[in-house]
């Protein structure tokens, strides 16, 4: 299936979206989070971020979305500096799923889901302070294709304090989605979900990458990345310690000396030819 | 499912902040603001001159009716003055409170609670100190002494919220107990510097009179310029509700995420917390200090209309007006010459309703 949305990519596909080079940052307790980070992610490609904890993955998904601002290097997304972008300049670049939020306001998931259209609308001046809001017809599009491709049409009524941990996740991919931004940044989009739900969130994901958008997703689980993922960076001790398709990172002499021992490697073949690699946490127990 | 279909159901549309509800509400908080006004120019010493004659100098004053005798037009020009000022204050603290909880992201907040309003106290008492000894009417007189009031309260008050905002967070995110356990200590600092004050200046009994006033607020005695103070203040806070009102909604969720949208969280706190420093400092100045209605109107209203600050704040304009003229009017109704000032009635009703809002969230609270 094609994506409904219109992607408006000023760069020729396969062009450099997102590029980071040399991030370095730090907290105060933690001063070497992030130690000279360079990664790219291209017009029409999904690249799939992991690594153990702590290595320094939301910082680095908080610094690519100008978020935070790192302390060495520089983010530029669409040619331009993330830190020279106003914020809905920002936003319109760069959208983001994140793992959840501070707190789960009591609005309909209908108004949720149209916050990702904020960027887009016109900024209030003293012109138009006391007129509604104007929705265009981009807007109206832009949602309900959200909401379809996530399903999540029939709660659009509902709170979203009433929702499962699983059906925010959806919602905020709708939210993301809505933002029809042209690079995508996602944390974790299946930690909660259900296998058939994280099958069509990774799925859907691929499709935008498909349409032309820069996607960028965290993510612990390697088989869904291998499945639908172009490209594969591990990061650990805040470096990037590999970078490759699937099939070059899944491998025992990548994974090992990062995760330990206890994993399974193996290969499954695709129907269209070729396979696809695998790995799983695995301890032979007695 | 038909895209097209979607493409005109009603309900894809965002929220209408004029929902039948909140129109429902607002018509309510309408008559509740007429009745309170009503009862407020019938009730006074002289029982000769009731609401009627209030409602006729208005008309005359309007050009609309015959005048009133002297020494009636005078009484009603008093209470009509006295009505204005409450539902202005009213207005302006209620407004306030509800900007500091989308601030802060946070019920609790107050302009009382936080130590906005005894930041606004402090600065007040200390220009009455400097102008020296013009005692309550202060603000009726020309020249700088009345503007020096209200720049210091404002000093004061944008003080006492910026340093809250600054212990406040903890992490990079406003933490509830740490906003409130400043909040109580800036409060009881203030307090104590305010009684010093006070016991230096007892020597003159107008500044001394003076400063208590602005300790527990009062709405006798009170002028053009108190209406104009206030007034003044609470059009410009106002006005930047376009501004922040969605944005407030989107910060709900987080100031990250709000971000990650497209807020730019630097312009809509600065309008919000200047806005809401303005209002409270300006009632502060002209009254003194009145707790909690930025506590319990702002918390009531979300109860009956929402939570979405795009409803809340215009609601709280007429619901904190309508509030404090029926707290005031009622019980000179009803006490008579036995009558509390205001802000004591307030604290007397807000400190329970406060312990309330505690005990209904202990649970929540376990986890903060």
């Amino acid at each position: 299936m094609v994506s409904p949305f219109a992607v408006q990519v000023p760069a020729a596909a396969g062009s450099e979206l997102l590029v980071a080079r040399d991030v370095a940052f730090g907290y105060g307790s933690e001063p070497d989070v992030l130690q000279g980070v360079s990664l790219s992610v291209r017009a029409g490609e999904m690249l799939a971020l992991f690594g153990p904890n702590g290595a320094g993955k939301s910082t680095l998904l908080r610094i690519l979305g100008g978020l935070l601002v790192p302390q060495r290097g520089e983010v530029r997304v669409l040619g331009q500096a993330v830190g020279a972008l106003a914020s809905t300049e920002r936003a319109r670049a760069i959208a983001r799923m994140p793992q959840g939020l501070d707190a789960w306001p009591d609005m309909r998931v209908g108004d949720l889901i149209w916050s990702g259209r904020y960027c887009h609308q016109p900024k209030r001046s003293w012109r138009n302070a006391f007129l509604p809001t104007q929705v265009t017809r981009a807007d109206a599009q832009a949602v309900e294709h959200a909401m379809q491709a996530t399903d999540t049409f029939s709660w659009r009524e509902r709170s979203v304090r009433e929702l499962s941990g699983g059906e925010r996740e959806r919602v905020l991919l709708a939210r993301a989605l809505a933002q029809d931004s042209p690079v995508l940044l996602a944390d974790e989009p299946t930690r909660s979900l259900d296998p058939g739900h994280q099958l069509e969130a990774f799925g859907l994901l691929r499709e935008q990458a498909q349409a032309g958008r820069a996607v960028l997703v965290v993510t612990h689980d390697w088989n869904l990345a291998s499945q639908f993922a172009d490209r594969l960076v591990c990061l650990a001790q805040g470096r990037v310690v590999a970078e490759g398709t699937p099939g070059e990172v899944l491998r025992a002499k990548v994974l090992e000396p990062i995760y330990g021992a206890h994993l399974f490697f193996g290969d499954l073949p695709r129907s269209a030819g070729g396979s696809t690699p695998f790995v799983l946490p695995w301890q032979d127990r007695e | 499912m038909d895209p097209k279909s979607l493409a005109h159901a009603p309900s894809l549309a965002p929220s209408d902040p004029r929902s039948q509800r909140v129109r429902w509400v607002a018509l309510g908080l309408c008559g509740l603001l007429l009745a309170a006004t009503w009862v407020s120019l019938g009730v006074g010493r002289s029982g000769d001159v009731g609401a009627r004659e209030g409602v006729r100098g208005l008309l005359a004053w309007l050009g609309l009716a015959d005048p009133l005798e002297p020494t009636q037009a005078w009484i009603v020009g008093l209470r009509w003055t006295r009505t204005l000022v409450t539902a202005l204050v009213g207005a302006s603290l209620a407004y306030a409170g509800a900007l500091l909880q989308g601030v802060f992201r946070n019920d609790l907040a107050a302009p009382s609670i936080l130590g906005t309003t005894a930041g606004a106290s402090l600065g007040a008492s200390i220009a009455i100190l400097a102008a020296g000894g013009q005692g309550l009417e202060i603000l009726n007189r020309l020249g700088p002494a009345p503007v020096l009031v209200q720049v210091c309260a404002f000093l004061g008050a944008a003080g006492v919220t910026w340093l809250v905002a600054i212990l406040g967070r903890v992490g990079g995110r406003f933490s509830i107990p740490t906003l409130l356990l400043v909040g109580i200590a800036i409060n009881a600092v203030v307090g104590g510097i305010l009684a010093a004050l006070q016991s230096f200046a007892l020597a003159d009994f107008e500044v001394a009179r003076a400063l208590f006033a602005w300790g527990f607020g009062h709405l006798d005695d009170k002028g053009t310029s108190e209406i104009a103070m206030v007034g003044a203040a609470l059009v410009v806070g106002a006005c930047v509700i376009p501004f922040v009102a969605r944005e407030l909604d989107m910060l709900e969720a987080g100031e990250e995420d709000a971000a990650a949208l497209g807020v730019n969280l630097v312009r809509v706190k600065a309008l919000a917390l200047l806005a809401a420093t303005l209002c409270a400092a300006a009632s502060v100045a002209a009254v003194g200090q009145i707790a909690f209605v930025g506590l319990v109107v702002p918390h009531i209203l979300r109860l009956l209309a929402g939570r979405s600050y795009r409803k809340l704040l215009p609601l709280c304009l007429l619901g904190g007006a309508a509030f404090l003229l029926s707290i005031d009017a009622s019980q000179r109704a009803l006490l008579g010459d036995m009558r509390l000032r205001p802000g004591v009635t307030l604290s007397l009703v807000g400190g329970p309703f406060f312990l309330f809002l505690l005990v209904k969230s202990r649970k929540r609270m376990t986890s903060w």
